[in-house]
Parts: C-alpha cells; sequence; structure tokens
C-alpha cells in the first residue's frame, strides 16, 4: 500500500497539470509540485489548509463545493478562475474540478486539476485588444476599405466606405451585385483591376467614386490582390482616399491662373495698344472663353450724353446689334445713378451685379443680361454684360473674378484717356511748335527784306544823292567836302551793319537762290571771324527742295556751328548735308572739347539743341548727338523727304516709344 | 566831235534809288536818262519800247526780279546791255547773272565813278565787275574746276537708287530690301547693278567706304 501510495504520489508530482485533494472537510490532503508552482505554497505548508485559504479566489464565496447553499449537482466541471499567488500577485488558471460522492451521496473528498493560464490569457488578451485596435482602425478611418471577392463581390468593408458614398448602411453597399456599381464609369474598376492582375496592385490611382446619389466622389484608390497558397487570386483588397477637396483646391487654383492668364491678356493688349476698343475687345473675349459664355457686350457710359454706348460685343443676335443699341435697366434707379456724373461710389471688389433687357427695333426680340460693372476711379464708367440664365450659376469666385475685372478694365480705361489726352497735348504741342517756329520764320525774313529792301535802299539813295552834291558842290570848300566824306563813311557803315542784321535774320540768298550759296556765304563769313577751318560740302543735290527744309537745314547749320564757336574750343568744323533718299542726311561735326549729353550744364543752356530736336520731330526726323567731353560733338539728323523734298506726313508712332525717347 | 549821249534806263523798285542814280549820271553829259522802271515787268517794257543802250537793273524787285527781266532783255534781239546794281556780293549771283550774259556787276555801295566806267565799258562790249567781287569771281571759278568728281556721282542716283544704296551700305540682304520696297529681288538686283556702275565701283565693301565717305551711313552711331 506504502509502494502503491508511493508511485501515485510520484505520479502525480510529475503531472504538468497543479493537482491538490482536500478531504470531506475542504482541507488539502495532497498538494503536487506544480501546485506549490501555482500557488506559491509548498506541500507541507498547504496540507491541512483550507483550499478558499489558499486559492483566495472571488469564486470560493460563490462556488464552493464544501458550502451548503452551493451544492451542485455537477460532480465534473471545468472553469476559468483567478487566484491569488502567496506572494499577492494575481494568477488566472483553468481548473477542472471533481467532486468525490460516496455510494450514499455524501461528499468525502474533492480533486481539482488546474493550469496556470496567465501567459495563454495575456497572448489572448493582447490577440484581443490588437483585434480590437484594427477593427477600430479599418471601421474609423476616413479612407474606405473594402474587401472583394475574386468576382468583385464585398466581402467587408468599412463605415467610411459607407459615410463617403452615403449609403444607409454596409448591407446597403453589400446589395450591390459588383464593385464597378461604386464607380462612376465602370470603365475606372475594369482598368484598375487590369493593372492589378498585371502588377499585383495599383497604387495611388485617380478615380471617380459615384455616391448613391449619383453625384462623383475624386478618389484616389490603392490596392492589392489576395492570393492563395498555390498562387492563385482568390480575391482584392482596396483602399481609397477621397481626395474632392484636393480636386477642388486643385480646379481653384487653376481657375486662379485662369484668371491670371485674363488679367494677363488685357494687360498685354494695353501694352501693345493703347486703342480702347481693342482692349475691351479682348478682354471680353478672355472673360467669354474663360466663363463660356455664348455672348457679351461692354458698355460705357457717356456721361455728356447721359447715354450708355456699346464698345464691343460678340455673339448678341444680329437683330439686336442694330445701332444705336439701347440698354433697358431693370433698374431704372440704378440707372439715373450712373449716368449722374457727380456719383462717387467707394470701392469695392464687387458691385452686385444688375440685370438690362436689350430689343430689337422692331421688338421682336429681346433679351435679357447681367451686368457687372466697370469702375473707374471710383465712377461708373460701364459694364460687361452676359446672359443671364449664363450667369445665374457662376461660382462665387467667378463673381470676384467679373469684379475684379470691372475694376481693371476701369483703371485701363482711365490709363488710356490719360495717355490719349497727354498724346493729345503733344501733338497740339508740337502743331503749336511747328506753327510758331514757322510764324518765326515768316517774320525773320519780313523784317529781314524790309532791313535790306527798304531801309537798304534808303541808304544807298542817300549815299548817291551824296555823291550828286559832290559833283555839283565846288571842289574849293574843304570843310563842306569833309562832312560829306564823314556822311559817306557813315552811311556806308549803317548799310553793312544793317545788311549784317539782315542777313543773319534770314538771308536772302536762301531765298533766291536756295541752300548752298547761302550755307557757303554764311560758313565762310563765319570762318574768317573765327579762325575756324570750315569744311562744307552738299551732295546728291541736283535743284532746290521744298523751301521749308531749306530753311530748317539753314537753322540746323546756324544752331550747330554756334554751338561749335561758343562752347566747342574747335578748330575744325565740319558740315555735310545729303540729299539721300527717303532722307536728307544733316551731319554737323567738330573737334572740340565736347560735353556729356546727359548732364545739364547751366553754362550751356541746350535750349538751341532743343530746337534743333523739336524741329526734327516736327518733320518726322531722327535725331542723333553724340558727345563726350574731350572728344568733339557729332550731331545727326535725318529728315525723310518724298519726291520733291517734301516732308513726309508725321507717322502715328507708337506713343510709349516717343515716351521713352524723350 | 559830239558823241551821242547814251541812253539809259533805270531799273529799281525804291525811288530814292533811282533819284539818287539819276542825279548822279545826269551829272555826266555823255549820259541820258530816258526812263525809269519800278520793277522787272515794266524794264523789260521800257527796254523793248525805248531800245536803249544800257539798263541799270537792281536784283531784288517785285513782280518779275532782276535776274528774270535780264535773262529775258538778254534773250530778245536788241543790243541792250544790262548792268546790274545790286547788294548781293555772293558769287552764285554773279555766276547765274554772268552766264546770262550781263556786261556789269556792281555793287550799290560802289562810288558813282565805277558805275560810269560799267556804263562806258557795257557800251564797248566789254564786262565790269566792282573790283571786290571781281576776286571773288576769279576765285570761284578756280573751286569749280577743283571740286572733287567723286561726291558728284552720287547726283546721277535716283531717288529709288538712292533708297537701295542707304538699304545696301546698311546691310540689308537683298531680299528684305526687295520685302520693305515691295519689289522684286531682280529688280533690287538690277538696281544694285546700276548703282555699281554709276558711282564707279566693283564691290560692296569699296560702296559701303563710299558711303560712310558721303555720309550717308554713320559707323559710329
Amino acid at each position: 500500500m506504502d509502494l502503491h501510495n508511493k508511485s501515485v504520489a510520484a505520479i502525480l508530482n510529475n503531472l504538468s497539470d497543479a493537482f491538490m485533494i482536500m478531504d470531506a472537510n475542504g482541507r488539502v490532503n495532497y498538494f503536487n509540485n506544480v501546485a506549490s508552482k501555482v500557488t506559491g505554497y509548498s506541500s507541507l505548508e498547504a496540507k491541512g489548509m483550507k483550499c478558499r485559504d489558499i486559492m483566495k479566489s472571488e469564486s470560493c464565496h460563490t462556488d464552493c463545493p464544501f458550502s451548503k447553499q452551493n451544492i451542485t449537482q455537477k460532480t465534473n466541471y471545468k472553469r476559468e478562475l483567478v487566484i491569488t499567488h502567496k506572494k499577492g500577485t494575481k494568477v488566472s488558471i483553468e481548473c477542472t474540478r471533481n467532486i468525490l460522492i460516496d455510494s450514499d451521496g455524501l461528499l468525502f473528498g474533492v480533486v481539482e486539476i488546474f493550469k496556470d493560464i496567465s501567459q495563454i490569457k495575456n497572448l489572448e488578451d493582447n490577440l484581443k485588444y490588437s483585434e480590437f485596435k484594427y477593427e477600430r482602425l479599418f471601421e474609423n478611418t476616413k479612407d474606405m476599405i473594402f474587401i472583394l471577392s475574386k468576382e468583385g463581390r464585398f466581402l467587408d468593408i468599412n463605415q467610411a466606405m459607407v459615410d463617403l458614398l452615403d449609403y444607409r448602411d454596409k448591407e446597403e453597399l453589400f446589395l450591390l451585385s459588383d464593385v464597378e456599381r461604386i464607380f462612376i464609369d465602370p470603365i475606372h474598376w475594369h482598368v484598375c483591376k487590369k493593372q492589378i492582375d498585371l502588377n499585383g496592385f495599383i497604387q495611388d490611382f485617380e478615380v471617380g467614386f459615384k455616391k448613391k446619389d449619383g453625384t462623383r466622389l475624386h478618389g484616389c484608390l490603392s490596392a492589392n490582390v489576395f492570393l492563395s497558397d498555390n498562387g492563385k487570386i482568390i480575391g482584392y483588397e482596396g483602399i481609397a482616399k477621397d481626395i474632392t477637396a484636393r480636386m477642388d483646391s486643385f480646379r481653384r487654383l487653376y481657375k486662379h491662373h485662369q484668371e491670371l492668364l485674363l488679367l494677363n491678356t488685357v494687360a498685354l493688349t494695353i501694352n501693345s495698344s493703347q486703342n480702347l476698343g481693342d482692349v475691351l475687345a479682348s478682354a471680353l473675349n478672355e472673360t467669354m472663353k474663360l466663363l463660356n459664355f455664348s455672348m457679351g457686350a461692354i458698355f460705357l457710359i457717356n456721361h455728356d450724353k447721359a447715354a450708355f454706348e456699346l464698345q464691343t460685343q460678340k455673339g448678341l443676335p444680329k437683330e439686336i446689334n442694330i445701332p444705336p443699341v439701347n440698354p433697358l435697366f431693370c433698374d431704372t434707379q440704378l440707372m439715373e445713378f450712373f449716368l449722374d456724373k457727380d456719383n462717387r461710389l467707394t470701392p469695392k471688389s464687387i458691385f452686385p451685379s444688375f440685370k438690362i433687357i436689350l430689343n430689337s427695333s422692331d421688338q421682336g426680340r429681346s433679351i435679357k443680361l447681367s451686368c457687372f460693372l466697370i469702375t473707374e476711379k471710383e465712377r461708373p464708367s460701364g459694364f460687361m454684360a452676359f446672359p443671364v440664365e449664363e450667369t445665374n450659376d457662376l461660382a462665387l469666385e467667378d463673381f470676384h473674378l467679373l469684379g475684379s475685372l470691372g475694376n481693371f478694365v476701369g483703371g485701363s480705361i482711365a490709363n488710356i484717356k490719360l495717355i490719349w489726352t497727354v498724346r493729345k497735348h503733344r501733338e497740339e504741342l508740337k502743331r503749336l511748335a511747328a506753327k510758331l517756329f514757322r510764324s518765326q520764320e515768316i517774320e525773320c525774313k519780313r523784317i529781314s527784306r524790309e532791313l535790306h529792301d527798304e531801309t537798304g535802299s534808303a541808304l544807298i539813295g542817300i549815299n548817291f544823292n551824296l555823291e550828286a552834291v559832290e559833283k555839283i558842290m565846288p571842289s574849293d570848300d574843304p570843310v563842306m567836302k569833309n562832312i560829306i566824306s564823314n556822311i559817306k563813311v557813315q552811311v556806308n557803315h549803317t548799310y553793312q551793319e544793317m545788311r549784317r542784321i539782315s542777313h543773319l535774320l534770314h538771308p536772302a540768298l536762301l531765298t533766291d537762290l536756295g541752300l548752298e550759296p547761302a550755307l557757303d556765304s554764311y560758313l565762310t563769313e563765319r570762318a574768317k571771324q573765327n579762325h575756324l577751318k570750315i569744311n562744307f560740302k552738299m551732295i546728291g543735290f541736283t535743284g532746290r527742295i521744298n523751301p521749308d527744309i531749306e530753311t530748317v537745314l539753314y537753322r540746323f547749320s546756324q544752331e550747330a556751328l554756334s554751338n561749335t564757336i561758343k562752347y566747342a574750343k574747335a578748330t575744325f568744323f565740319n558740315l555735310s548735308i545729303i540729299r539721300g533718299f527717303p532722307s536728307i542726311i544733316f551731319i554737323a561735326e567738330d573737334d572740340g572739347v565736347g560735353f556729356d549729353p546727359d548732364e545739364s550744364n547751366p553754362e550751356r543752356p541746350s535750349l538751341g539743341l532743343l530746337s534743333m530736336k523739336e524741329r526734327t520731330a516736327i518733320l518726322g526726323g531722327k535725331f542723333f548727338l553724340r558727345s563726350k567731353n574731350g572728344a568733339g560733338t557729332r550731331i545727326r539728323i535725318e529728315i525723310p523727304i518724298k519726291n520733291g523734298g517734301r516732308p513726309m506726313m508725321m507717322e502715328h508712332r507708337n506713343f510709349l516709344q516717343e515716351i521713352y525717347e524723350t | 566831235m559830239k558823241h551821242k549821249p547814251i541812253k539809259i534806263i533805270i531799273a529799281d523798285d525804291h525811288t530814292i534809288v533811282r533819284q539818287g542814280l539819276r542825279k548822279l549820271l545826269e551829272e555826266e553829259e555823255c549820259l541820258k536818262i530816258i526812263g525809269e522802271a519800278m520793277d522787272g515787268r515794266e524794264a523789260v517794257k521800257k527796254v523793248q519800247e525805248l531800245k536803249p543802250d544800257v539798263v541799270i537793273m537792281d536784283i531784288a524787285m517785285p513782280v518779275l526780279n532782276g535776274i528774270e527781266a535780264a535773262r529775258q532783255i538778254k534773250r530778245s534781239a536788241l543790243e541792250t546791255k544790262v548792268v546790274i546794281l545790286s547788294m548781293h556780293d555772293h558769287n552764285r549771283y554773279i555766276r547765274e547773272l554772268l552766264s546770262i550774259g550781263v556786261s556789269g556787276y556792281l555793287l550799290k555801295n560802289s562810288v558813282s565813278s565805277d558805275i560810269i566806267k560799267a556804263i562806258l565799258s557795257a557800251v564797248k562790249g566789254e564786262i565790269y565787275l566792282s573790283p571786290s567781287i571781281s576776286n571773288q569771281v576769279i576765285e570761284d571759278y578756280v573751286g569749280m574746276n577743283q571740286k572733287t568728281s567723286q561726291e558728284e556721282l552720287y547726283n546721277t542716283l535716283t531717288n529709288r537708287e538712292r533708297e537701295v544704296f542707304q538699304m545696301l551700305v546698311e546691310g540689308y540682304p537683298t531680299k528684305e530690301i526687295a520685302d520693305m520696297l515691295c519689289l522684286s529681288p531682280s529688280t533690287v538686283k538690277s538696281h544694285r547693278s546700276n548703282i555699281m556702275e554709276k558711282l564707279k565701283m566693283d564691290n560692296i565693301s569699296k560702296l559701303i567706304q563710299y558711303a560712310i565717305h558721303l555720309g550717308v551711313i554713320d559707323i559710329q552711331m
């Protein structure tokens, strides 16, 4: 028996499970090694202890076979419970209880076989936790996730997908027979599937999903295949982002880009043309292109006539576009407000749009247009008009665009008006200067003639008379003879002086014989007076040219030579006038001290040069001046001529170019 | 033997000059003032009517100036000599009038003796010039023959040729010149060879040198 007991004990001690036997009183009778390990109590300690004192489990209160109330019918059952280790730590165990009952039905002992399942429990908990985590990720992510069968049926989908596609619940989505039905066009899925089948995956494919109500959702899809162990496709899983917002901002960016392009195009037109019609036509054209309008018109307000004038239009029906096109305002008060010259608007990015009606002259047809105000210096100056039905579904930013375009075009109108005013004034100034030069020449010529002919002749007459007196008078009166001789000297001196002045004012030679003799005479005289070597040549002239041009060239020569004499300290002056075609070329140069043309010198007022430039401009010519300190001065002027040497009509040159040149 | 007095007409638009001159000349026995004219046309008319030996004429006169009047008188078959009495001393006037065939050219501030000398010379068929201008006439004559002929060759170019010349020397190729002047390239080519021939040039670089010499193009600007 002892051997038998001993061998049983050895077996029990070597069991992998913990093992304990309690007697009828609930005291431990046997406690194996594994049980010691699990509970922390040694066999010796445990023997005689009550089970509940060792286990210290919650269930000891509710499920104790030794408690009378808790007698159950079951004699053998398994349960999980948490016990308290001797050290105080909690230990999860799986415990199989065998209640030993004798033939009389009385309890005579309990056998508990248990094992430490803490580790398994931990693993289980972790597993549960991570499952929960993934579940939460799956369900709570903002991206839609779906798992498909090979045939394209939904196996699993997440809540985000339901929400993004606006379905009621997952079940509703599961009812869709094929995944292609969540695409705006099934071809999207077919393309994706082909790629997945080919490469095993796709990444960031832009696709259009179809919401339940049929509207579009911009998505970015990544997906891959599920393969079976033998490498066969058994399904697909996909994850997609909603990129509608991104697409929207992209579209907005694109729109801004388009707007800038529009403004830039209009600005370019303004730069290359100061023609109001061109600028407005370009603004209208670009706006219509950008916003897809089928027709449009720009009206400007003519405050002087208290009327609206159609400046440019595109696509207006023929029967309506018959001048005068009179816009009827739906709001007459607004119309009066616009026509009132003194009204000011506070600058705003958008003035609310308003409506006008255009009627055909026989009233047979009418169109209603939405109008967007053009403002110029806080005043309404016109409006752009587009069909009402086409402006109804404009986005807010389109309204903003039309508003800023209105301000922009208004600014351009103001600029163009300003440019035209400046240009008009310049033309007027040019005309006035031309008139001034001309009347100056006429006056000089008149005075010169008067001096030369009238005064000169009078002096000559006096001289002849004096000579006659001398002859008649007896020669033996030396006093009288002396007086007459003195008078003759004085008369002659006055005569010479008068001739000099007359010549300076306007040489008769110039009118009578032309430029070459006039200049020749003038230059010879000046050369003598100033000890200057002068070289003069006229090339290519076979007859007289236009007297006005002759006079101008004569004045240029005078002016250039005077400058040289006054300032240049030159020893040599060269003057060449070449009758080229289509221009006469005038060149005057000296070897003097020169000057810096960019520097205005108070001692050397450039009025002479200025008048040369001005006269050149009047004749539509070109003026070049080159001078450097210490390196002489050279003036070159080209005057355009037509046949016979008449000046060409002044051409309308680019205004900006003119400004840059001056 | 007493000569027939020389018949004279004075043509000047200024009464004071005519009066003074008349007084001066009437002092000479051999001279007779037979008429006066106040402008060129009257001068021509009176010369034809009165057939004077000499007409003393101003250049600056209204209606018809002295140059034209002298031309008309010399063109007619009359023997009348023309003596110019002018304020103008430029050789162009002198050259022009001498070529018409006047017999004297006097400046208005001449002394009476010069005027009388001129009249007497004219009658003899000689030419008399005021001493102060005779030098000038000689200088002009000498200078005229010295003028370089190279530059004058340019005169022979037509407007179109000058235009093509300008563009050629500015460096435009034939095709562009043709486009700009709306001509065919072959027309431009023929202009070009005409220009070369007229200017006696055989290549474009000489042509450019010539253009720079004339000043038609400006290499430094």
